[in-house]
């Protein structure tokens, strides 16, 4: 009978941690950066999750938020240079991204660094 | 049970809400304030307030009077959305997990107060009152030396301008309106925060539904009178443990409710308005230090928020000083509460003395037993 | 009595306290911190609080509890002190005339207080609590309304109500510290507020002694036999508030001179805690006090008050003692209450 109530009890506690963890995970926020190098030759806007977009001057970096572990990126070039999309993940773990123009125009596969949570825009 | 519904009587028995109802009343016209903007601005105070009113309930029905230990719930409830902010775990998701990170705390801090109360049985509410204060020395302890030194703190936001523990005022945008956004309704102009309806809902539902379980029963039995439940089986002081246990989770709930429809938490006060408010409320409503119901919740909430509305603009407007409204504000608050407490203790006395005056078989002059000593 | 029997009379934490602040005194020379400083701080602080601590002892003597309804005496010291000052009376005088006022009106409210008191039993110190605060706010509204004109007590022009904190300089500021005070080197001994102290303990003491006082004692440890006695228990509660009462007003007066400031407003609101706990860590409980509970409590409680910041924050470079304070009183209080008390229900 103990072992009964010791079982119930056991697996209740695994739901409890479990739905933490995926309020962690699900809920997560995490920054996501866009660099647009120095040389750049025109304005770049991006969007994570169909969010409204921002604009990125040449030698600027902006920042939007994203929820969750699994995103989906799309950016504009305003010198007509075709759209770049694609799908990255975040871990739960970290705390900011960060896409650079420079780097995936060079083709390098769209993959986000990471990069310090306090990073500032500037 | 029907009888002429005598109107002395029903005054009588509610003079505290009917005298808070006339002023309220007499307020509204001199707050010059439109019956829109005070129905709006009492939807939305309504929803975030009501649940922690909720938990004074079960405490009072075990005979422990007001707990205004509650606030250690809230304090709960605060810790856990000062780690979700921290975290960066933002809307609903983020509310869950303060919520998740609050309950087991609150579980272990509403044991403790219950231990404490039970060993001073016949003068919980100042202990519990105390106990309150108490605890805020150990929660800044908490969030002034603890965090920051030994549990780091992630987000730079939220941590003191030196680096050391946890600000004192915390922006909580990151999971402001989690539970309010869920659903909501716009009707015309007024827009209705279904998400939280919806859950002080279920708390109703569970609040009756737990009135009628054993554990409900026996909390009501041991309210009335502790030696007959003792005799009956009842294992009396754990009941109150648990009374008091599920007080302070809900408060803790409660209070990230709040929280979240605030947007702004002051880290080291904002859980003590959570007990000053709610003893209010709920003795505004109706409810006694011994006979609490669902509809005290409603009609309290409403009520003390009517006031809190009305009343500092009215004392502007008759005495041209905002100041003076507050104070009189504050002066019925608190003034509210001591009439409820002296008119329920001096009931209280009066049917015990008609009791043993009847016993005795109305012996006049009879002396009353000793009550030992102050409580 | 064995010396186990003392110690568990005494209570641990009282115990733990007296010997943590005896370790803060030793500590102190060596973080830096003066003794004669530190000396002079603790008695300062002694003297300014223990005339409010006393104020609880003819309460709790009498049965009524510890007395968190104390805002109402303060109210009435309030009382007193801002309309001789608005009279624009001085000194010494001052100060007599001040205490003067306050006693008729400390007797005024002690009295209704007692009243209602006696309609009420079981959680009085609840309903003391919130009648305390109740009546700080009424008062809240009297300081902005009621007619000073006197341009060092008011805001702005006369009309819009008394400062939250009116300064005591020109009045009776230090008037009992600074009385025949005995200087050596930073040590600075306020003999006048010593011996102000000493002379209301002594009253108080005396008071208890005679037939009232000893009537009043029996009423609290034993109802039933003062009764049978032929004292009515009521009049004696009563008798105990009104004193308590007029006694915080009177305190209220000393602790202002000691400060050099007339706090009104919020300021009263909380002020029945430390006193409370003062007395407890003193030896008393919720329903014996005596003058050695009076005195040796705020000693201590004072003392752990002014060494704690200066020690603990020279070696922690943190300021711990707004926490300190607040674990410590309130625990005390707490321990108090829990406490079964030898007569019980």
């Amino acid at each position: 009978m103990i072992k009964r109530k010791l079982v119930a009890r056991s697996i209740l506690a695994v739901v409890y941690i479990g739905i933490g963890v995926l309020a962690f995970v699900t809920g997560r926020s995490h920054k996501v950066f866009l660099d647009n190098p120095k040389d750049a030759s025109a304005y770049v806007s991006f969007s994570v999750d169909g969010q409204k977009p921002i604009r990125v001057r040449p030698n600027g970096c902006r920042v939007m938020e994203a929820k969750g572990p699994s995103h989906h990126l799309k950016i504009e070039f305003e010198d007509g240079t075709a759209p770049i999309e694609t799908h990255f993940h975040i871990t739960p773990f970290t705390d900011a991204v960060l896409f650079s123009v420079a780097a995936l125009n060079q083709g390098a596969p769209p993959h986000p660094q990471i990069v310090p949570g306090d990073t500032e825009e500037h | 049970m029907s009888g002429k519904f005598n109107l002395k009587r029903f005054i009588g028995d509610n003079i505290v809400t009917v005298i808070f109802l006339s002023l309220t009343i007499i307020a509204i016209p001199f707050s010059k304030l439109s019956l829109l903007y005070i129905v709006t601005n009492l939807i939305d105070r309504f929803a975030r307030s009501a649940f922690l009113v909720f938990a004074l309930i079960l405490p009072i029905i075990a005979g422990m009077g007001i707990n205004f230990a509650m606030v250690l719930g809230a304090t709960a409830g605060q810790i856990g959305l000062i780690f979700a902010v921290d975290w960066n775990v933002v809307g609903a998701q983020g509310l869950l997990l303060a919520s998740l990170i609050g309950l087991p705390i609150s579980v272990f801090l509403g044991w403790f107060c219950g231990q404490v109360l039970n060993r001073a049985k016949g003068r919980e509410m100042v202990t519990g009152f105390i106990l309150g204060y108490f605890m805020d020395g150990i929660y800044q302890f908490f969030g002034l030396y603890l965090m920051g030194w030994l549990i780091p703190i992630r987000t730079a936001k939220v941590a003191q301008i030196d680096g050391d523990g946890v600000r004192n005022t915390l922006s909580l945008d990151s999971v402001r309106g989690g539970l309010d956004n869920l659903v909501r309704l716009k009707i015309g102009s007024v827009s209705f925060p279904i998400g939280t309806f919806i859950v002080i809902a279920i708390l109703c539902l569970f609040i009756v539904w737990f009135r009628k379980t054993k554990l409900g029963q026996d909390m009501r039995a041991v309210g009335q009178d502790q030696a007959v439940s003792h005799a009956a089986g009842i294992p009396v002081d754990k009941t109150r443990i648990l009374a008091i246990v599920v007080s302070t989770m809900l408060a803790c709930l409660g209070q990230i409710v709040y929280l979240q429809n605030l947007g702004n938490m002051f880290t080291y006060t904002s859980q003590r308005q959570a007990g000053y408010f709610a003893a209010a409320a709920i003795l505004v409503g109706g409810a006694t230090v011994s006979k609490a119901s669902i509809w005290n919740v409603f009609i309290g909430v409403f009520l003390v928020h009517s006031l809190y509305i009305t009343m500092p603009l009215a004392g502007k407007e008759i005495f041209s000083s905002a100041m003076i409204g507050q104070y009189m504000s504050d002066f019925i608050n608190y003034g509210i509460i001591s009439m409820a407490l002296v008119l329920h203790a001096w009931r209280n006395r009066k049917n015990a003395e008609a009791a043993r005056a009847g016993l005795r078989g109305g012996a006049v002059g009879a002396l009353p037993a000793a009550e030992g000593v102050a409580k | 009595m064995s010396i186990k029997n003392m110690i568990l009379d005494f209570g641990w934490p009282r115990i733990i306290i007296a010997l943590f602040l005896v370790a803060l005194f030793v500590a102190a020379p060596f973080v830096g911190v003066s003794l004669e400083a530190s000396f002079t701080d603790v008695l300062n602080r002694f003297g300014q609080n223990a005339v409010m601590v006393l104020a609880l002892v003819p309460m709790v003597q009498s049965g009524c509890g510890l007395n968190f309804g104390l805002p109402l005496g303060i109210l009435a010291g309030l009382l007193g002190a801002t309309l001789t000052m608005q009279l624009g009376l001085s000194g010494a005088f001052g100060f007599l005339v001040a205490i003067g006022i306050t006693v008729p009106f400390g007797s005024l409210f002690g009295y209704g207080y007692g009243k209602l008191l006696n309609k009420v039993k079981g959680e009085e110190m609840t309903i003391a609590m919130y009648v305390g605060f109740s009546a700080v706010m009424l008062f809240s509204i009297l300081w902005l309304v009621l007619p000073y004109t006197k341009a060092d007590l008011v805001m702005g022009f006369a009309g819009e109500g008394l400062r939250r904190s009116i300064s005591l300089e020109e009045y009776w500021a230090k008037l009992l510290n600074d009385f025949l005070a005995i200087k050596s080197g930073n040590f600075v001994f306020p003999t006048g507020l010593i011996l102000f102290v000493l002379f209301c303990v002594a009253l108080v003491w005396l008071f208890l002694k005679t037939k009232s006082g000893t009537a009043m004692t029996a009423v609290g440890s034993n109802p039933d036999y003062a009764r049978a006695s032929g004292v009515s228990v009521e009049k004696m509660r009563t008798l105990s508030t009104v004193i308590s009462t007029i006694l915080g007003g009177i305190g209220i007066l000393v602790y202002q001179q000691s400060f050099g400031f007339v706090q009104v407003y919020d300021a009263p609101l909380f002020m029945a805690f430390p006193a409370v706990s003062a007395l407890l860590i003193g030896g008393a409980s919720v329903t014996k006090a005596t003058m050695l509970n009076v005195i040796l409590g705020t000693f201590l409680f004072q003392g752990i008050l002014t060494m704690t910041p200066s020690v603990i924050n020279s070696v922690l470079k943190t300021d711990m003692s707004e926490v300190i304070r607040i674990i410590v009183s309130n625990g005390m209080i707490i321990y108090a209450l829990t406490r079964k008390t030898k007569v019980s229900k």
